[in-house]
């Protein structure tokens, strides 16, 4: 491990590292753009039934029947690995007609399961949008006191505002991620980014801590410029951020993996962007957070 | 010296075996009938696991509600899921929000379960002129009946008992109304206008159903008979959310959670081993007793635990195990340095507590604001990180560091058994 990155100078190539993640971000953006957030009804509010027909169908069959009981249009997705489940959404419809709906799809389809029904109210979904939007700021501008007490000696705040930099990265890495494959945004995605949030943080505070040690210790080494300090800092850490990747990542893995051979759509969907956010976690703690920290510490001691 | 650490081993496998057994099997008193410790088995799973019925109620006024309302709500529809015979339902109150949450798990008929829960079921007997008699307030119970008419036929009713005021109140009307039709009132919807024959003084009414249908009588007298015994809502509730989620999609995906669970784990627990071998040993056993004791936790705590839930624990998880390799480095790096076993040791622990302590308390951070200002999910997901977090943190820097100090103690003489190279 130590020979393959004896070489490798973080500092320097941080401006190749911020390239590679600011280029997923925008590749993220174009997505965007062609094909939106794929809001669940979770946020938007709406109805979804859910159920395997037991056979093959298709979506006009399934408009079709819906026009039979109401004049709402719905949208239809196939699912399922057999490819005979279907989801039915709808932005706002009554609960008789869901009722009506159901007993349609029993009657015509026999061997269909039973259905899976999710209401949600518009203005529940812009309640869950605030908690969250709430709950993530508490929890940033708590952590950013909290660091930038701890890490004073590295600056207070401004390490505590990088280490949120290199948070923020990963968000959007991720989201980038759910916006490319056209995963649907509902609560489960609302827990992998907390997942990440709170292990990316992790990550970058063992970093720090170690930097911190360092330099107290730096009075032996008066040779070592800060680059140097914060390069071999990054390389000693390195070795155990590689093995706690690995054994996180590995067990997200497994999963994905059980999920995909399962055809867990749900599951699926929860573990791939996790895995990413893992990687881009511990990517983003050695190749952003910390350069970014050691361009700030630079900047105003020349300036 | 040597025994004393050898027993102290011991005591410590001994803990981790009991954690373990607990989790598997519970505890149960000596005469082994209830059960004092819960085990992993008897955790509370959410409704995306177990499949079931939610529901999220909003009150239909403006402003604020008090406390006190709230709380008569939550009563109320507690009230009217038993009189349905839905024990296990779960209503609990969101005084942030202003909501009910209504929970049924593993019900599979959401209509009949959810029908009429909501409903505010103001009840009001009034005289032709409108004035009200007698209302809910004055109901003590209410129940279905069938009885039989004079003219044999079998019919369905409500049958009501007055308080003593609505007795009273009542035998006055009816004394002054004979001949005359008192109406019967739900929600401001007539329901039934009965003749008075004759006064009715012994504070018993009964309310007939409409339909001809003896069967379709009987579960419209059941129900109306449920909202009337449960009083009256303070106010209407309106449906903001409701879910009904069938049992076998969840459980599959609990399932297949678990098996990847054990397997990572295994696997994590091999490569430890592979890498920093005594102590990845020592970490094995830390790992085994750390996921034990947060299983029992939740179980015991009675925390529902949700798909994204099992997220948070994977995540503490691999946190607790990323404290033991922070540890488990520093130790081979002061080997590195020529000191002894035990010195590295020692000061591996200390000079990792500091990173681990800062590290797990700014997720703690996050965890305690996730849960606090989170909803649904959210918030689950909070106490479950919280949990995991501060547990790994008490395993690793008590149990973990209590195990290897004292097999450092015993093998303090081979370098490579600790992961460092022996010195040349």
């Amino acid at each position: 491990m130590d020979k393959i990155f004896k070489n490798v100078n973080f500092i320097k190539n941080s401006n190749k590292y911020m390239i590679v993640s600011l280029t997923i971000i925008a590749i993220g953006i174009i997505f965007l753009f062609i094909n939106g957030f794929n809001l669940d009804i979770d946020f938007t509010g709406g109805t979804a039934i859910e159920a395997n027909l037991g056979v093959d169908f298709t979506e006009q069959e399934i408009i079709d029947l819906v026009k039979e009981v109401t004049s709402k249009m719905p949208t239809v997705q196939k699912s399922g690995e057999d490819g005979k489940g279907v989801i039915i959404n709808f932005t706002e419809i009554e609960e008789d007609t869901v009722i009506s709906l159901k007993a349609k799809i029993k009657e015509k389809y026999e061997h269909s399961s039973d259905a899976s029904t999710r209401t949600i109210l518009a203005t529940y979904g812009t309640e869950l949008k605030k908690s969250v939007f709430i709950a993530i700021t508490v929890a940033v501008i708590a952590m950013i006191i909290y660091i930038s007490i701890r890490f004073s000696k590295l600056g207070g705040l401004s390490s505590a505002i990088t280490a949120i930099v290199g948070l923020v990265h990963n968000v959007l890495i991720m989201i980038s991620v759910y916006i490319i494959f056209r995963i649907p945004i509902n609560s489960a995605f609302i827990a992998a980014i907390l997942t990440i949030i709170g292990y990316s943080i992790n990550d970058t505070i063992i970093l720090y801590d170690r930097i911190r040690e360092n330099r107290e210790d730096r009075a032996a080494n008066k040779k070592q410029t800060l680059e140097e300090l914060v390069n071999n800092t990054i390389k000693q850490v390195l070795k155990r951020t590689v093995n706690t990747t690995v054994t996180s990542a590995v067990t997200v893995a497994i999963l994905l993996g059980f999920s995909i051979y399962f055809s867990q759509k749900t599951l699926v969907e929860f573990t791939f962007p996790l895995l990413i956010g893992l990687i881009s976690g511990t990517y983003a703690s050695i190749c952003i957070a910390t350069p970014l920290w050691y361009r700030w510490q630079t900047k105003n001691k020349k300036g | 010296m040597k025994s004393r650490n050898v027993l102290n081993i011991i005591i410590g496998i001994v803990f981790s075996l009991l954690i373990v057994t607990f989790t598997l099997i519970g505890m149960y008193d000596t005469k082994g009938k209830t059960q004092i410790i819960s085990s992993a088995q008897d955790i509370k799973t959410g409704l995306d696991i177990s499949g079931g019925i939610s529901a999220v109620y909003k009150p239909d006024i403006e402003g604020n509600v008090s406390d006190e309302d709230m709380a008569k709500a939550k009563n109320i529809i507690r009230k009217r899921l038993d009189n349905k015979n839905l024990f296990d339902a779960n209503v609990k109150v969101d005084l942030n929000n202003g909501w009910v949450e209504v929970e049924i798990p593993d019900e599979t008929n959401p209509d009949e379960a959810l029908s009429n829960l909501g409903q505010t079921a103001k009840l009001e007997f009034r005289d032709p002129d409108g004035n009200v008699i007698v209302d809910g307030s004055n109901i003590i119970s209410a129940k279905e009946q069938q009885i039989q008419s004079e003219m044999g036929t079998y019919q369905e009713v409500v049958s009501l008992n007055f308080n003593e005021e609505g007795r009273q109140k009542f035998s006055q009307a009816t004394e002054n109304l004979v001949g005359r039709s008192i109406s019967i009132y739900l929600d401001d919807a007539l329901i039934s206008a009965p003749v008075v024959n004759e006064p009715i003084t012994t504070g018993n009414a009964v309310i007939s159903m409409g339909s001809s249908d003896l069967t379709e009588a009987k579960k419209e007298a059941t129900e109306l008979a449920s909202l009337i015994d449960s009083g009256a809502l303070p106010f209407g509730l309106s449906v903001v959310s409701s879910q009904y989620i069938g049992p076998t999609v969840g459980s599959k995906a609990l399932d297949i959670s678990i098996k990847a669970a054990l397997i990572g784990t295994i696997l994590v627990m091999i490569y430890m081993i592979c890498i920093y071998k005594l102590p990845g040993v020592v970490s094995s056993i830390s790992l085994v007793t750390y996921i034990g004791i947060v299983l029992l936790l939740l179980s015991n705590m009675g925390i529902t635990l949700t798909l994204p839930g099992i997220a948070g624990i994977i995540l503490s998880i691999g946190m607790a195990v990323d404290a033991n390799i922070v540890i488990f480095e520093r130790i081979k790096e002061e080997l590195m340095l020529g000191k002894s076993i035990q010195k590295s040791v020692n000061l591996g622990f200390k000079n990792a507590t500091s990173s681990i302590v800062d590290a797990n308390i700014t997720t703690a951070i996050a965890a305690v604001a996730l849960y606090v200002f989170g909803i649904g999910t959210v918030k689950g997901f909070g106490i479950v990180l919280l949990i995991g977090v501060i547990i790994s943190m008490i395993t690793a820097i008590f149990f973990t560091r209590f195990m290897l100090k004292n097999f450092s103690a015993i093998f303090n003489k081979n370098v490579k058994l600790y992961g460092g190279k022996a010195n040349g």
